[in-house]
């Protein structure tokens, strides 16, 4: 079962992709924070993220940042999914290695699901 | 020495105290507290009580007191170097760092100033010439010389920080460095030169009296509260010390016609040196006024700049504001729709659909006020690539066939023939030009349907969507691709947009050098748009 963790503040919307990916069978992670991200990413191993990027205390660049220095979570696929639309800030996280930055207006959750299965597909 | 020389030696060295001492007082009651006002009424008492014993230790009726009056030049001297040195080290500014060797400084000047006056060892006796008295110097006397070169540290202080200030500090250094200046090369002139070629020191006393240049000169830099340039200064001295050489030169003229010659010269150099120093000043207003006018319109720019930023981040989060909630709304609506949540009713769909709709156009709304800002500001990006102009069209036209169906429109794509070379081209902002316009003909059309063509041309290439819908004026078809601007057909039949589609199209078209414009045969005839891209092959 894929594993998903999912960091976004807005837990509305966080719990709104945990039911749409967990009635597709995905095993769904959330965090919050920046932080909570970091921990729970050590700590449970996913095969992919989905990051916002406006997060409160440390944004999604910020974490980007440190998954990628850390030697065992830096090759986990990020996918940016954030409404900010900034092309700096597009930049940075393709600089950081992410396979897409998506805004979450563009895409249901339904249609995210579908993007996240040819991400997992393509990893494999 | 004779009556004239004798006066006018009083007159100098009464001048020069009176004058030097008057600065001393002026200077310091102008700010008591101030470090650079106490140094400098220090430095100018010392130096007073230099001059008037310099001069009063050569009055023949003094002999008796000469040796202490010579003594007492070496105390005000040691006084005056000590309170140069300070005033060095806190003007402009003060160097916080020398505070430690300022109190060295004046320290070893107290214990000179002792030596001198109390003891034989800087100066140990006195001899009589023609000219007046010279010294026999004691032990310490080279103590004494080592202790005037401090002074030395002092100059290169104030020469580092010349070269960091700026404005009014600067100007105020400009004339430090020309008293300095001239007080050094008066009496590099009066104790090398002189002594080397006449073999006697009699003319020390002019060297004594250049002092008036240095006080005079740093006075003016702190008291003053408008500096000149010292490029006048330096003029209008230039000028008055040739004109003084040309007035020595007349009376010293031996024939009348000489003395004419002279005198025309003299009142011609008058004349052109009035106008060197008035063009001087006015070229010299003139720079500071365009110098100002650029520094506000540097500040100025720097300002718009901030401000620009500041709006630019602003439309970026507020768009991300108000973006969260419209994609909560989506999400569930388009959830509850697929059944996540259960059957809902039948009935209850179309209602769903209805806020799903109305919450795509508020999504739109949102992205074409961000994409016209980043578009205003210059922060949107342009990729370039090879793309298919037939496939960009092939997809839209299959994103349209459905709406079009609901509203009982047609929508055709009638293929070129031969296809079309592929363009260098941003393929996202094309699609989203051509989106906007079949965006615009579907609202505008009630009946019939849009057809979509295209032409190549000679080193072109055309769009062309043609509508059977409401048609527009000519005046309409000229402000269409403004923002902002419906057309008067707008009005009743298109409620939503903020007319921003067709002017974000313009503006794409326009970063491909591309034209853009729209034709009708008139109103209820329905309308042709044209996008015209240049043909720009690998």
């Amino acid at each position: 079962m894929p594993k998903i963790l999912i960091i976004e503040d807005e837990i509305e919307m966080a719990q709104m992709y945990k039911d749409k990916f967990t009635e597709q069978g995905y095993e769904m992670i959330l965090a919050f924070t920046s932080e909570e991200g970091l921990e729970k990413a050590k700590k449970e191993n996913p095969d992919l993220i989905i990051l916002d990027i406006f997060l409160p205390t440390e944004n999604g660049i910020s974490f980007l940042g440190k998954l990628r220095k850390e030697p065992e979570l830096k090759d986990i696929p990020v996918v940016a999914l954030s409404n900010y639309d900034e092309p700096r800030t597009r930049k940075e996280a393709q600089e950081l290695r992410v396979l897409d930055y998506l805004i979450k207006t563009d895409y249901t959750p339904q249609a995210l699901l579908e993007k996240t299965k040819k991400y997992l597909s393509k990893k494999d | 020495m004779d009556f004239a020389t004798s006066s006018l030696n009083l007159g100098l060295a009464a001048i020069t105290s009176f004058l030097i001492l008057g600065l001393g007082i002026v200077v310091f009651l102008k700010n008591k507290h101030a470090w650079i006002n106490r140094s400098f009424g220090v430095f100018s008492l010392g130096a007073t009580i230099w001059i008037s014993s310099a001069y009063l230790s050569d009055l023949p009726w003094l002999l008796t007191f000469s040796l202490y009056l010579n003594r007492m030049i070496f105390a005000g001297l040691s006084l005056m170097i000590a309170g140069l040195c300070h005033f060095c080290f806190v003007f402009p500014t003060e160097n916080k760092h020398l505070r430690f060797f300022q109190n060295i400084v004046y320290s070893i000047g107290i214990v000179l100033i002792f030596l001198s006056l109390f003891t034989p060892l800087v100066i140990k006796g006195i001899t009589s010439t023609d000219w007046g008295t010279d010294l026999i110097t004691g032990p310490f006397y080279p103590l004494f010389i080592s202790f005037s070169f401090t002074c030395i540290l002092g100059v290169v202080k104030i020469f580092r920080e010349y070269k960091k200030v700026t404005g009014v500090q600067k100007s105020q250094l400009q004339y430090l460095f020309l008293g300095l200046f001239l007080f050094t090369l008066i009496n590099i002139f009066i104790h090398m030169i002189v002594p080397t070629i006449r073999g006697t020191r009699e003319f020390y006393q002019i060297g004594n009296y250049s002092i008036l240049f240095l006080i005079g000169a740093t006075a003016y830099a702190i008291a003053a509260h408008r500096l000149f340039d010292i490029r006048i200064i330096l003029s209008e001295i230039f000028v008055v010390l040739i004109g003084l050489i040309l007035f020595v030169q007349i009376l010293t003229s031996e024939t009348i016609w000489a003395k004419v010659l002279n005198a025309g010269v003299f009142v011609s150099f008058c004349i052109f040196g009035y106008f060197l120093i008035r063009a001087t000043i006015r070229e010299i207003k003139m720079r500071k006024e365009v110098q100002k006018m650029a520094n506000d319109l540097e500040k100025t720019y720097r300002e718009l700049k901030k401000l620009d930023e500041a709006k630019t981040e602003f439309i970026s989060i507020a768009s991300h504001q108000l973006r969260t909630p419209l994609t909560i709304v989506k999400g569930y609506i388009s959830m509850l729709m697929e059944g996540s949540y259960g059957e809902l009713p039948d009935k209850a769909n179309k209602p769903l659909k209805n806020v799903f709709d109305s919450n795509e156009r508020l999504i739109r709304l949102v992205n074409d006020l961000l994409t016209v800002s980043k578009v205003e500001t210059g922060r949107i990006e342009v990729e370039f690539g090879m793309a298919s102009i037939e496939e960009i069209i092939s997809s839209l036209v299959d994103e349209f066939e459905l709406r079009a169906k609901e509203k009982g429109i047609y929508i055709r794509w009638e293929k070129p023939k031969t296809p079309l070379p592929k363009l260098i081209i941003d393929k996202e902002k094309i699609g989203q030009a051509i989106l906007n316009i079949l965006d615009n003909a579907t609202h505008y059309t009630g009946k019939g349907g849009i057809t979509v063509k295209t032409k190549a041309l000679k080193s072109k290439i055309q769009i062309i969507i043609s509508d059977t819908g409401e048609g527009m004026t000519r005046k309409e078809a000229e402000k269409l691709f403004t923002s902002f601007s419906r057309g008067s057909a707008g009005v009743r039949l298109w409620a939503e947009g903020a007319g921003l589609g067709l002017y974000i199209a313009r503006r794409f078209v326009d970063f491909h050098k591309g034209k853009i414009w729209a034709e009708s045969p008139g109103k209820g005839r329905g309308s042709t748009f044209y996008i015209e891209l240049p043909m720009k092959l690998k």
